[in-house]
């Protein structure tokens, strides 16, 4: 007897909570979303690395972020200091602007060339998923797109 | 299109798979094709039609998208946003109606409870096609990186057709369909050796029913209510 009562008390729990989740996830779209401050605007020239990832963060998304982190202190400290480089982490999906501004499709690691606070070039790096378990590759991509972007800068950015 | 590239797209898909990103709703996806044990012809079906499932939605979008139809970045960001979001829900009512908790309305008494059941069982095998489509719409990062970053630049510099997509979808769905396989006829193996088949094959069955519902507990927690979980 208390068996079916028991089930039936699950089931209703189980369906307030989904009609519930289902207002709440409404709700929240409905919302309004603002518009996030791009960080990192300067009124000189600068590369400016972006990591950009989705809300929620998977260990692979945290080992790129920190893979290219780790490669940029190593390799580019004085112009990080200097604030000729810039290394901005940005979740795409809260950042709608800078999502369509870069095409975004995934978490990815961008490297753009600014000026005067505005984009010139950039190089959206989405191999980064395949090269990431070869640390070598993975450094050499994410220099190529920062010597492009070099090259961008020094040229005026003309492009 | 040499093999090489052929390896690669199912390497990619492999990868996809067992990353840890999709892991719970493979866990789903493994109860629910294994879970008719002692019916070897009910699971091949089952995992046959998952793959179809998963192959015909990356078939879908690369076709689209290799073929301008479709903008791969607002696509990427509108899946990844929305598509987990859907599924929780959806994960939780499916579970219940395989629990038999819901859906069993239309049990009246001039329906032979039987047949019933095993118009159930039918349907139930039939569910593995769009659960499939689903489970491979709802892109978590590695699966988003790998498809759209991978995948689609892949497939537009080696001609832009369907294949590559389409074996993408079978390395996807490869080790899920495996391990279904391994874990269904071990199971069954036990319950014969056990002499508790029958026992084995009933919480095996609502085994799946309570996965589903977890599985969609855990996305409504992480997608739609954003509770930092695992």
């Amino acid at each position: 007897m208390s068996r079916p009562k028991h089930t039936q008390r699950i089931k209703n729990l189980l369906l307030a909570f989904v009609l519930v989740s289902i207002g709440f996830a409404m709700g929240r779209h409905s919302a309004k979303s603002k518009e996030a401050e791009l960080p990192g605007i300067t009124d000189k020239s600068v590369i400016h690395v972006y990591y950009l990832h989705s809300t929620f963060r998977c260990t692979a998304c945290n080992t790129i972020e920190k893979m290219t982190k780790e490669f940029l202190d190593g390799n580019y400290k004085s112009e990080l200091a200097s604030g000729r480089m810039i290394f901005t982490e940005i979740d795409f999906q809260q950042n709608e602007p800078t999502a369509k501004r870069f095409e975004v499709v995934a978490n990815c690691v961008v490297v753009a060339a600014e000026k005067d606070g505005k984009t010139v070039a950039f190089k959206r790096l989405d191999e980064v998923w395949t090269k990431m378990k070869t640390p070598e590759a993975f450094d050499k991509y994410i220099a190529a797109a920062i010597n492009a972007m070099r090259a961008e800068l020094a040229s005026g950015g003309q492009k | 299109m040499s093999f090489l590239i052929l390896g690669s797209a199912i390497w990619l898909g492999i990868l996809t798979a067992i990353s840890p990103c999709p892991l719970a709703t493979n866990i789903a996806a493994i109860s629910f094709i294994g879970r008719q044990l002692g019916n070897s012809r009910g699971i091949l079906i089952s995992g046959l039609l998952y793959t179809a499932g998963r192959v015909l939605a990356y078939v879908v979008l690369g076709v689209g998208i290799t073929a301008g139809v479709i903008v791969s970045g607002e696509l990427s960001r509108f899946l990844q946003l929305y598509m987990n979001e859907i599924l929780g829900p959806a994960l939780i009512l499916l579970g219940m109606i395989l629990l038999e908790m819901i859906g069993n309305g239309v049990s009246m008494n001039f329906i032979r409870t039987e047949k019933l059941h095993k118009h159930a069982e039918k349907n139930g095998v039939v569910l593995a096609l769009p659960i499939g489509f689903v489970f491979a719409l709802s892109f978590c990062p590695v699966s988003a990186g790998l498809f759209f970053g991978a995948l689609i630049p892949l497939t537009l510099n080696n001609g832009g057709n369907f294949i590559l997509p389409l074996v993408y979808g079978i390395g996807t769905a490869l080790p899920v369909v495996v391990f279904s396989f391994i874990i269904a006829f071990g199971g069954e193996y036990l319950g014969k050796a056990f002499h508790c088949l029958t026992k084995v094959e009933l919480w095996v069955r609502k085994g799946a029913g309570v996965l589903f519902i977890l599985t969609g507990i855990y996305y409504c927690l992480k997608y739609i209510y954003r509770v930092d979980i695992l």
